[in-house]
């Protein structure tokens, strides 16, 4: 598959759509995300002998997605905003309220929290990295990992709930 | 009813699996940067590949030149102790002794066959009661260039077989150019033996070392694999050789021959855009900032007629290829969907009706890779030199296009992207039939890897001399090729 064009631009139709929205979830711009998927595909394509037949294939290419939004952000020297340890109170939010927004709708709210927060978000509660995990790529205590997410929750619960009670 | 819930858990569940088709420009962009890296692979590979031959060659060239140098001043040393009517060379007789196993024995060293020596150890020497004998009891072998002057090292090959072994051994000796008392050879002596019974001594040796003394000469034992231990003195030298240049083909006995090529290879387009009207000058920009260069080929046969050793008059067909991208991306696009119904009336008047069914708003995006391919008849004079195997030519000369295809889209002066492939559909032609004349220059390094057959790599250069875009067309378009050619020559003797 590694040198078929025809076969890798079936691959590519496959799983565009799903990587993509992927991407968005990380990246700052749909531009940014554009460009994450294409370097992930290019690297998927080029290291595919390396895919070892252990776990999904589709787990393979999104790991290899969100390593590459990682890089692209670790090359923009984002830096994570200075917290403490403090534990926040998880925020209960209506069901009702994210089931009336649309997937389009969910993404662009991801992509309005700021870096950190959606980075850490992102991988705990979306892709389900634990927080070692996101500590070790991420180059950050575990403890920054678990206030960002917490802020993060907190961000996400009070925009939900300002867009649910906006008249329609 | 309402239900509390972890956010975590809503979002996961609505976007872990979610999909939004990616922008259509994500693909091509792909596309081509796994063909780049294809490209680039390719070109590290071709890139070693040259790079071992030259190496190679450079080792090749400079072995060979220091080994003619140290004949050269073997041949140059003042000897003067050995005569023919009182001696006879040793290495005359090293080949007389091994009579029975010798199958070729060649004189080089001479200035005929200046290209002998490949490598030299220094001679321990034993002697023994063997080591003289008469020499007019022996045939003699060497009567021309072989005949030992004074003063003049002789050089030939020996085949050599150890006792015990039933290999062979090929050596190259010469003799001549040491101090006398351990060549001269004396009248019969206490032993008188002929070359038989010098062989036969030889054949009997229990041991490698009885061998060794069995012989009226000296020679390394190393060459030959076995572990002596002798005294010091230095009164020969015994080289080895593998082959003399036997894979050079002799041009000067054929000074007027022909030899035909077969070449391929990777080769780059230079374009350059020009036109004098200054209102087309943001269009000449336009045009060079959507269309890029990329990498191509070159293929031909050649057919060459050497003329007195080191002219050359050649004449082939040669394919071309020039490829560029060229690559659009209009940010603020607009796409207006139209559809004409066509009624008649009750005349039979056609009616028209143009209803707009869609716009959509948005990037552009347009991708093609353009592709001229030019086969052409060259015509061309050039010089040649060599040494050894190896060597170079310098050629230069025009090439006449008989076929000229092209096919890709450009941009037309209204900022709308068109095809300019002949007979598609909304296609502009704008480039001429035929690309005319050129000229081309080329250097070509060679290799004889056997007498009549080359490989040789050549990096040339070639000038379309008019531009090839038709003269409606208000942006000239001239081309320039560089690329290297890697094939074979095969001389038809």
């Amino acid at each position: 598959m590694r040198g078929s064009a025809q076969y890798q631009r079936q691959l590519y139709e496959q799983f565009a759509s799903k990587m993509y929205a992927v991407c968005l979830r990380y990246a700052r711009t749909p531009a940014d995300a554009a460009d994450i998927l294409q370097e992930g595909f290019i690297k998927v394509f080029t290291k595919l002998e390396q895919y070892q037949f252990q776990g999904s294939f589709e787990g393979w290419i999104r790991r290899i997605m969100v390593n590459t939004a990682l890089r692209n952000y670790q090359r923009q020297r984002f830096e994570f905003e200075s917290t403490g340890h403090e534990r926040l109170p998880e925020m209960p939010v209506e069901a009702d309220a994210v089931a009336g927004m649309s997937e389009r709708e969910l993404l662009n709210l991801i992509a309005r929290l700021p870096d950190g927060y959606k980075i850490v978000f992102n991988m705990v509660a979306i892709e389900g990295f634990s927080h070692a995990e996101v500590a070790d790529m991420l180059g950050i205590q575990e403890s920054t990992s678990r206030s960002q997410l917490t802020k993060a929750r907190r961000w996400l619960c009070e925009q939900v709930e300002t867009l649910h009670k906006m008249p329609q | 009813m309402e239900q509390y819930s972890n956010i975590d858990d809503l979002l996961r569940k609505r976007l872990y699996d979610a999909a939004t088709p990616p922008p259509d420009f994500v693909w091509p962009n792909v596309e081509q940067a796994l063909r780049k890296k294809r490209r680039r692979f390719l070109f590290w590979i071709f890139s070693a590949f040259g790079t071992a031959v030259v190496t190679f060659s450079i080792w090749f060239w400079l072995n060979n030149s220091t080994a003619n140098h140290r004949l050269a001043t073997l041949n140059t040393q003042p000897q003067t102790t050995l005569t023919q009517t009182e001696t006879i060379n040793a290495a005359a007789a090293a080949d007389n002794i091994a009579t029975p196993q010798v199958t070729e024995n060649q004189a080089i060293g001479t200035p005929e066959t200046p290209n002998a020596v490949r490598s030299e150890l220094p001679v321990q020497r034993t002697r023994t009661p063997h080591n003289t004998f008469q020499a007019s009891s022996h045939p003699v072998v060497y009567q021309n260039k072989n005949t030992p002057e004074q003063g003049r090292p002789i050089v030939s090959n020996l085949k050599f077989q150890m006792p015990g072994s039933s290999e062979n051994h090929n050596s190259r000796i010469i003799s001549g150019a040491a101090d006398p008392e351990s060549v001269q050879l004396k009248s019969i002596d206490n032993q008188g033996l002929t070359t038989s019974e010098l062989a036969l001594n030889i054949s009997s040796a229990s041991t490698q070392q009885d061998a060794l003394n069995t012989l009226p000469f000296s020679f390394n034992p190393l060459l030959f694999g076995a572990k002596l231990t002798q005294p010091a003195g230095v009164p020969f030298k015994i080289i080895r050789r593998k082959k003399a240049n036997k894979l050079c083909y002799d041009f000067g006995k054929h000074p007027n021959v022909w030899m035909v090529d077969a070449y391929a290879g990777p080769s780059f387009a230079f374009k350059e855009l020009s036109t004098n009207n200054p209102e087309f000058q943001h269009y000449l920009e336009r045009r060079q900032g959507t269309e890029r260069r990329d990498w191509a080929f070159n293929a031909g046969i050649r057919g060459t007629l050497m003329l007195e050793q080191h002219f050359m008059l050649r004449f082939g067909l040669h394919y071309e290829q020039m490829t560029e991208v060229f690559e659009l991306i209009d940010p603020k696009s607009i796409n207006v969907v139209v559809n004409y119904h066509t009624t008649y009336d009750a005349n039979g008047n056609p009616i028209t009706v143009a209803d707009t069914i869609g716009v959509s708003y948005g990037e552009k995006y347009f991708k093609s890779y353009n592709r001229f391919g030019m086969l052409d008849i060259p015509l061309q004079l050039g010089v040649e030199l060599r040494k050894g195997r190896m060597g170079f030519n310098i050629n230069a000369g025009f090439s006449f296009n008989i076929w000229f295809w092209k096919q890709g889209a450009y941009l037309n002066p209204a900022g709308i992207p068109r095809y300019f492939t002949p007979g598609g559909k909304n296609t502009t032609e704008i480039f001429r039939t035929r690309t005319g004349l050129s000229a081309i220059g080329s250097v070509q390094w060679f290799y004889h890897v056997q007498p009549k057959l080359r490989i040789f790599a050549e990096p040339y250069f070639r000038q379309i001399v008019q531009p090839v875009n038709l003269q409606s067309h208000p942006i000239g378009q001239r081309y320039g090729v560089g690329g290297i050619r890697f094939g074979i020559t095969k001389i038809l003797d």
